[in-house]
Protein backbone atom coordinates (compact mmCIF):
# COMPACT_ATOMS: atom_id res chain seq x y z
CA UNK A 1 0.00 0.00 0.00
CA UNK A 2 1.64 3.69 -0.72
CA UNK A 3 0.57 6.51 -2.43
CA UNK A 4 0.44 6.45 -6.05
CA UNK A 5 2.72 9.39 -6.63
CA UNK A 6 6.63 8.99 -6.31
CA UNK A 7 9.92 11.14 -4.89
CA UNK A 8 11.09 13.87 -7.70
CA UNK A 9 14.56 12.58 -7.07
CA UNK A 10 15.97 9.27 -6.47
CA UNK A 11 18.74 10.51 -3.64
CA UNK A 12 22.24 8.57 -3.58
CA UNK A 13 24.97 9.02 -1.22
CA UNK A 14 26.84 12.02 -2.05
CA UNK A 15 24.35 14.12 -3.40
CA UNK A 16 23.89 17.64 -2.35
CA UNK A 17 20.48 18.47 -0.98
CA UNK A 18 19.73 22.10 -2.27
CA UNK A 19 17.44 24.02 -0.49
CA UNK A 20 15.11 24.21 -4.35
CA UNK A 21 15.55 20.38 -4.14
CA UNK A 22 13.67 20.26 -0.48
CA UNK A 23 10.99 22.35 -1.11
CA UNK A 24 10.36 20.53 -4.29
CA UNK A 25 9.88 17.23 -2.65
CA UNK A 26 7.79 18.76 0.18
CA UNK A 27 5.86 20.53 -2.72
CA UNK A 28 4.92 17.43 -4.60
CA UNK A 29 3.72 15.89 -1.43
CA UNK A 30 1.58 18.62 -0.75
CA UNK A 31 0.10 19.29 -3.90
CA UNK A 32 -0.28 15.29 -4.42
CA UNK A 33 -1.29 13.78 -1.22
CA UNK A 34 -5.18 14.66 -2.44
CA UNK A 35 -8.05 13.62 -0.56
CA UNK A 36 -8.68 11.00 -3.13
CA UNK A 37 -5.00 9.52 -2.26
CA UNK A 38 -5.37 9.63 0.87
CA UNK A 39 -8.45 7.63 0.87
CA UNK A 40 -6.98 5.15 -1.38
CA UNK A 41 -4.51 4.67 0.79
CA UNK A 42 -6.61 3.75 3.64
CA UNK A 43 -8.73 1.85 1.45
CA UNK A 44 -5.81 -0.33 0.90
CA UNK A 45 -5.06 -0.21 4.75
CA UNK A 46 -8.45 -1.62 5.45
CA UNK A 47 -8.47 -4.56 3.46
CA UNK A 48 -4.86 -5.15 5.50
CA UNK A 49 -7.12 -6.99 8.39
CA UNK A 50 -9.98 -9.35 9.14
CA UNK A 51 -13.43 -8.04 9.42
CA UNK A 52 -14.29 -6.33 12.80
CA UNK A 53 -10.74 -6.09 13.21
CA UNK A 54 -9.04 -3.45 15.62
CA UNK A 55 -6.26 -1.21 14.93
CA UNK A 56 -3.47 -1.82 17.34
CA UNK A 57 0.22 -1.59 17.85
CA UNK A 58 1.94 -4.54 18.14
CA UNK A 59 3.15 -6.42 21.06
CA UNK A 60 6.83 -4.54 20.53
CA UNK A 61 5.11 -1.50 19.76
CA UNK A 62 6.79 -0.64 16.32
CA UNK A 63 4.15 -1.14 13.94
CA UNK A 64 0.50 -1.26 14.02
CA UNK A 65 -1.75 -3.90 13.00
CA UNK A 66 -5.11 -5.08 12.51
CA UNK A 67 -6.65 -7.49 15.66
CA UNK A 68 -9.46 -8.40 18.05
CA UNK A 69 -8.35 -6.68 21.33
CA UNK A 70 -11.22 -8.42 23.07
CA UNK A 71 -11.16 -12.40 24.69
CA UNK A 72 -13.57 -13.59 26.64
CA UNK A 73 -12.95 -17.02 29.04
CA UNK A 74 -14.28 -19.00 31.88
CA UNK A 75 -12.26 -21.08 34.79
CA UNK A 76 -13.09 -21.95 38.42
CA UNK A 77 -11.63 -21.51 41.45
CA UNK A 78 -11.44 -24.41 44.30
CA UNK A 79 -13.03 -22.54 46.98
CA UNK A 80 -10.75 -24.81 49.13
CA UNK A 81 -7.43 -24.03 47.39
CA UNK A 82 -4.02 -22.76 49.37
CA UNK A 83 -3.29 -19.09 48.62
CA UNK A 84 -1.21 -18.93 45.01
CA UNK A 85 -0.42 -17.42 42.41
CA UNK A 86 -2.35 -19.09 39.27
CA UNK A 87 -1.60 -18.70 35.70
CA UNK A 88 -4.62 -17.87 33.11
CA UNK A 89 -3.46 -18.50 29.20
CA UNK A 90 -4.94 -19.00 25.79
CA UNK A 91 -6.05 -14.95 25.12
CA UNK A 92 -3.76 -15.23 22.36
CA UNK A 93 -1.79 -11.21 23.26
CA UNK A 94 -1.00 -9.51 26.54
CA UNK A 95 -3.99 -7.99 27.90
CA UNK A 96 -3.76 -4.78 29.90
CA UNK A 97 -7.04 -5.04 31.56
CA UNK A 98 -9.35 -7.31 32.57
CA UNK A 99 -12.96 -7.70 33.72
CA UNK A 100 -13.42 -10.70 36.16
CA UNK A 101 -17.89 -11.72 36.90
CA UNK A 102 -17.61 -14.26 40.12
CA UNK A 103 -20.27 -16.65 40.95
CA UNK A 104 -20.96 -19.24 44.28
CA UNK A 105 -23.86 -20.02 44.97
CA UNK A 106 -25.81 -17.24 46.23
CA UNK A 107 -22.77 -14.21 45.86
CA UNK A 108 -21.05 -12.83 42.98
CA UNK A 109 -18.97 -10.48 42.18
CA UNK A 110 -18.03 -7.92 39.55
CA UNK A 111 -14.55 -6.71 38.79
CA UNK A 112 -12.13 -4.44 37.10
CA UNK A 113 -8.34 -4.77 37.06
CA UNK A 114 -5.37 -3.04 35.31
CA UNK A 115 -2.56 -4.47 37.18
CA UNK A 116 -2.47 -1.42 39.35
CA UNK A 117 -5.83 -0.56 40.58
CA UNK A 118 -8.17 -3.20 41.40
CA UNK A 119 -11.87 -2.54 42.01
CA UNK A 120 -15.08 -4.86 42.91
CA UNK A 121 -18.53 -5.09 44.15
CA UNK A 122 -20.07 -7.64 45.48
CA UNK A 123 -23.12 -9.51 47.11
CA UNK A 124 -23.78 -12.39 48.73
CA UNK A 125 -26.66 -13.95 50.76
CA UNK A 126 -29.89 -14.78 50.56
CA UNK A 127 -30.70 -11.31 52.63
CA UNK A 128 -27.70 -10.28 50.71
CA UNK A 129 -25.24 -8.05 51.83
CA UNK A 130 -23.52 -5.80 49.40
CA UNK A 131 -20.11 -3.88 49.25
CA UNK A 132 -17.20 -2.51 47.58
CA UNK A 133 -13.47 -3.67 47.69
CA UNK A 134 -10.93 -1.45 46.08
CA UNK A 135 -7.61 -3.67 46.71
CA UNK A 136 -9.53 -6.91 44.89
CA UNK A 137 -10.81 -7.54 41.54
CA UNK A 138 -12.23 -10.69 42.62
CA UNK A 139 -13.80 -12.61 45.15
CA UNK A 140 -16.74 -15.42 46.11
CA UNK A 141 -17.29 -15.79 49.18
CA UNK A 142 -18.68 -18.82 51.22
CA UNK A 143 -19.89 -15.88 53.79
CA UNK A 144 -18.34 -12.56 55.22
CA UNK A 145 -15.30 -14.53 56.16
CA UNK A 146 -14.21 -18.30 54.31
CA UNK A 147 -13.41 -16.40 50.85
CA UNK A 148 -11.25 -17.18 47.82
CA UNK A 149 -10.25 -13.52 46.72
CA UNK A 150 -8.13 -12.41 43.72
CA UNK A 151 -5.89 -9.76 42.01
CA UNK A 152 -4.05 -9.06 38.77
CA UNK A 153 -0.45 -10.18 39.60
CA UNK A 154 0.83 -9.98 35.69
CA UNK A 155 -0.21 -9.38 32.45
CA UNK A 156 1.50 -12.28 30.52
CA UNK A 157 2.81 -12.52 26.69
CA UNK A 158 -0.73 -14.78 26.22
CA UNK A 159 -2.86 -14.68 29.39
CA UNK A 160 -2.19 -13.13 32.69
CA UNK A 161 -1.62 -14.61 36.28
CA UNK A 162 -3.80 -13.63 39.64
CA UNK A 163 -2.60 -13.90 43.00
CA UNK A 164 -5.33 -15.90 45.08
CA UNK A 165 -6.13 -15.80 48.72
CA UNK A 166 -7.81 -17.74 50.65
CA UNK A 167 -9.25 -16.37 53.70
CA UNK A 168 -10.01 -18.64 56.67
CA UNK A 169 -11.16 -22.47 55.60
CA UNK A 170 -14.07 -22.47 53.25
CA UNK A 171 -15.74 -25.88 52.29
CA UNK A 172 -14.84 -27.74 49.51
CA UNK A 173 -16.35 -26.22 46.12
CA UNK A 174 -15.60 -24.33 43.21
CA UNK A 175 -16.47 -21.01 42.17
CA UNK A 176 -17.33 -20.24 38.52
CA UNK A 177 -15.31 -17.22 37.15
CA UNK A 178 -16.07 -15.13 33.43
CA UNK A 179 -13.64 -12.83 32.31
CA UNK A 180 -13.12 -10.53 29.69
CA UNK A 181 -9.42 -9.72 28.85
CA UNK A 182 -9.04 -6.48 27.23
CA UNK A 183 -5.46 -5.62 25.02
CA UNK B 1 -11.62 -26.71 27.71
CA UNK B 2 -8.95 -28.14 30.05
CA UNK B 3 -9.37 -29.69 33.84
CA UNK B 4 -6.96 -30.61 35.82
CA UNK B 5 -7.92 -33.27 38.87
CA UNK B 6 -6.79 -34.56 41.49
CA UNK B 7 -6.57 -39.02 42.22
CA UNK B 8 -9.67 -38.79 43.65
CA UNK B 9 -11.29 -37.07 40.68
CA UNK B 10 -11.66 -33.76 42.48
CA UNK B 11 -11.47 -30.96 40.72
CA UNK B 12 -8.31 -28.55 41.12
CA UNK B 13 -9.29 -26.50 38.48
CA UNK B 14 -10.96 -25.52 34.76
CA UNK B 15 -9.78 -22.82 32.04
CA UNK B 16 -11.62 -22.33 29.04
CA UNK B 17 -8.79 -22.00 26.60
CA UNK B 18 -5.34 -22.67 28.43
CA UNK B 19 -2.44 -23.91 26.86
CA UNK B 20 -1.30 -27.05 27.44
CA UNK B 21 0.46 -27.80 30.76
CA UNK B 22 -0.96 -24.31 31.91
CA UNK B 23 -3.13 -26.25 34.87
CA UNK B 24 -0.41 -28.93 35.63
CA UNK B 25 2.00 -26.18 36.14
CA UNK B 26 -0.39 -24.03 38.42
CA UNK B 27 -1.37 -27.48 40.75
CA UNK B 28 2.35 -28.05 41.28
CA UNK B 29 2.57 -24.11 42.35
CA UNK B 30 0.12 -24.86 44.51
CA UNK B 31 1.63 -27.72 46.56
CA UNK B 32 0.24 -30.76 44.91
CA UNK B 33 3.00 -33.40 43.00
CA UNK B 34 3.67 -34.39 39.54
CA UNK B 35 1.81 -37.60 39.94
CA UNK B 36 -1.09 -37.10 42.25
CA UNK B 37 -2.60 -34.38 38.84
CA UNK B 38 -4.02 -35.14 35.57
CA UNK B 39 -4.43 -32.71 33.31
CA UNK B 40 -6.92 -33.43 30.28
CA UNK B 41 -9.12 -31.47 28.00
CA UNK B 42 -12.78 -32.38 27.83
CA UNK B 43 -15.76 -31.47 25.48
CA UNK B 44 -18.81 -29.59 26.80
CA UNK B 45 -20.35 -32.65 27.52
CA UNK B 46 -17.75 -34.31 29.40
CA UNK B 47 -17.41 -30.72 31.31
CA UNK B 48 -20.55 -31.47 32.64
CA UNK B 49 -20.51 -34.70 33.67
CA UNK B 50 -17.23 -33.60 35.64
CA UNK B 51 -18.72 -30.12 37.37
CA UNK B 52 -21.67 -32.21 37.96
CA UNK B 53 -19.84 -35.05 40.75
CA UNK B 54 -18.02 -32.20 42.58
CA UNK B 55 -18.97 -30.92 45.97
CA UNK B 56 -22.15 -27.94 45.66
CA UNK B 57 -21.39 -25.04 47.21
CA UNK B 58 -23.20 -24.19 50.45
CA UNK B 59 -25.76 -20.84 50.08
CA UNK B 60 -23.41 -18.31 51.25
CA UNK B 61 -24.83 -16.04 54.54
CA UNK B 62 -24.65 -12.90 54.76
CA UNK B 63 -24.75 -11.06 58.27
CA UNK B 64 -28.50 -10.93 58.03
CA UNK B 65 -29.06 -14.54 57.21
CA UNK B 66 -26.68 -15.04 60.16
CA UNK B 67 -28.93 -13.03 63.07
CA UNK B 68 -32.21 -14.61 61.30
CA UNK B 69 -30.72 -18.19 61.64
CA UNK B 70 -29.68 -17.62 65.38
CA UNK B 71 -32.90 -15.68 66.02
CA UNK B 72 -34.65 -18.55 64.80
CA UNK B 73 -33.00 -21.13 66.48
CA UNK B 74 -33.44 -18.87 69.90
CA UNK B 75 -37.53 -18.84 68.79
CA UNK B 76 -37.27 -14.80 69.14
CA UNK B 77 -39.07 -14.92 65.63
CA UNK B 78 -40.17 -17.61 63.68
CA UNK B 79 -40.42 -18.24 59.31
CA UNK B 80 -43.33 -16.84 59.18
CA UNK B 81 -42.69 -13.73 60.83
CA UNK B 82 -39.67 -13.55 58.05
CA UNK B 83 -42.07 -14.62 55.25
CA UNK B 84 -44.67 -11.90 56.40
CA UNK B 85 -41.91 -9.53 55.72
CA UNK B 86 -41.05 -10.43 52.27
CA UNK B 87 -42.27 -8.06 49.56
CA UNK B 88 -44.74 -9.93 47.43
CA UNK B 89 -44.64 -10.21 43.72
Amino acid sequence: MAFTFGRIKNWSDGDTLTAPDLNAEFDNILSNATPASISALLGALATAGAANTHAVMNAAGTLPEYANPYFMGTFTRAMDAVTADVAYTGTGFKPSKLILITFLSTSFSIGFDNGTNHYLIYIYGTTPTYGTEAAQSSIALEDGSKTQAAIVKTFDANGFTLTWTRNNTPASANATVYYMALR
Amino acid sequence: MRICTDKTGKLIEMQSHATAGTLIQNALNAGYKKDDVTEKEVTAAEWAVVIAAQPKPTTAKSPIDALTEALIAKGTITQSDIDAKKVKA
